[in-house]
């Protein structure tokens, strides 16, 4: 067919790419500044189905970088007016089009019919989402996103690697701005969508390096790339055995108790108070553990020994301390 | 023995803390980094970042020196 004729004549990509590319299916979560690039390049290249979620509507705002849309647009439903575009442009392309919000009720259902979800979002909830649905399916997705001049891109949960929780663990997290607080030059997003478009394109035909077990920095006012590689092992599941816990001797530290932080992990009302310690019950700690943030070695004590190992254990796990000592008798 | 230590942070790190940080003291691995900062700028404890060391991903347990190229980097949220 003479619409590809200028990428199947690339010899690694070949009619096999093509034919790749029109078995291929690919759900793309969010028609903003990044969707749109995704969206246009991926139909342009024959894609066999794009699916296509978002619930927001078109404004005259969103015109200076989402360039599916035009005045014409202005008020109508993203993934419809995207999904119009690309007929125009390769009618030879499926589209379907979700025009709501991704949601926990709705994501496994919507990304169970294809092969790659592309994460195009504007926040961090909906990417712990992508996240948690893909490693249920074990399907990998593309990540993107940006902050100001600055755009980051990675593919998680491909064929058992990372998920993005592995690299941002879920927690309390305060809020991190977004294009509406932040600002936003239109060809930020559109150059991340088309690196994204890029990796899923690699991904496919599997021609290529594609960005497994790298995050892409890059920064447009200074236009430096740069690739972060991180292990592709998974976390380990920190044992019992595993945990760097030492034993610590009642008398080894009372003879060096300057360079401990002493964290008393009995509950509030149990007696007598030691000195110099800090009181976190057992039952606390899990919630309380930057407390426990210093530059001393952390001994964990309790009445007999039993609660401090455990404390320690529990600790160790968070993988965010190490010199952790648990003391296995009474201290005085 | 104090040491010297060069941080770049990137994303919204840059702009709650620097573009860069120099550290005069003494730091044995990732750990310590992330303990000193967190005790130092308490709102990173809670944003989920990632510590490269000399541009590799870096877990808690890696050492570090004073030569090495240190980077902080937050997830962005954009899009």
């Amino acid at each position: 067919m003479s619409r590809y004729i200028r990428q199947t004549c690339l010899a690694e990509f070949g009619i096999e790419g093509q034919n790749r590319l029109k078995e291929a299916s690919v759900v793309v979560v969010g028609a903003g500044g990044i969707g749109c690039p995704v969206i246009q390049y991926l139909a342009a290249a024959g894609l066999g189905t794009i699916g296509i979620v978002d619930g927001d509507i078109v404004e005259e705002n969103n015109l200076q970088r989402q360039v599916l849309y035009g005045t014409s647009t202005l008020g109508a439903n993203k993934a419809v007016a995207a999904a119009d575009y690309i007929h125009n442009l390769n009618p030879h392309v499926a589209v379907k089009t979700y025009s709501y919000r991704l949601t926990k009720e709705n994501g496994s259902a919507i990304f169970s019919k294809y092969d790659f979800i592309i994460d195009c979002t504007d926040n961090l909830e909906t990417r712990y989402l992508i996240d948690e649905c893909c490693e249920t399916l074990k399907k990998a997705w593309i990540y993107g996103a940006i902050h100001r001049y600055e755009a980051q891109i990675a593919i998680f949960n491909y064929h058992g690697s990372p998920t993005y929780r592995h690299l941002f663990p879920k927690q309390n997290i305060d809020k991190i701005p977004d294009c509406a607080e932040s600002g936003v030059l239109g060809v930020l997003p559109g150059l991340t969508g088309m690196l994204q478009a890029t990796e899923c394109i690699k991904l496919i035909t599997g021609i290529g390096e594609p960005l497994v077990g790298k995050l892409l920095i890059f920064n447009v006012l200074t236009m430096h790339f740069m690739t972060f590689p991180f292990s592709p092992d998974k976390p380990k599941t920190t044992s019992k055995n595993e945990c760097r816990v030492y034993p610590l001797s009642a008398k080894e530290y009372r003879d060096n108790a300057e360079s401990y932080l002493l964290v008393d992990v009995r509950e509030a009302n149990e007696e007598p108070e030691f000195p110099k310690a800090k009181r976190i019950p057992l039952t606390e700690l899990h919630l309380r553990t930057n407390e426990l943030i210093s530059n001393k070695k952390i001994a964990f004590v309790c009445r007999s020994g039993n609660r401090s190992q455990q404390a320690a254990v529990l600790v160790a796990k968070t993988n965010r301390f190490n010199q952790l000592y648990a003391i296995y008798e009474p201290l005085y | 023995m104090e040491t010297h230590y060069r941080i770049t942070f990137y994303g919204i790190l840059q702009e709650r803390i620097a573009s860069e940080l120099s550290l005069n003291i003494s730091l044995k691995n990732v750990s310590e980094m992330r303990c000193y900062l967190e005790e130092n700028y308490p709102f990173l404890r809670n944003i989920p970042y990632l510590v490269a060391v000399n541009k590799t991903i870096s877990p808690p347990e890696n050492p570090i020196r004073p030569s090495d190229d240190i980077a902080l980097l937050p997830p962005f949220s954009g899009g």
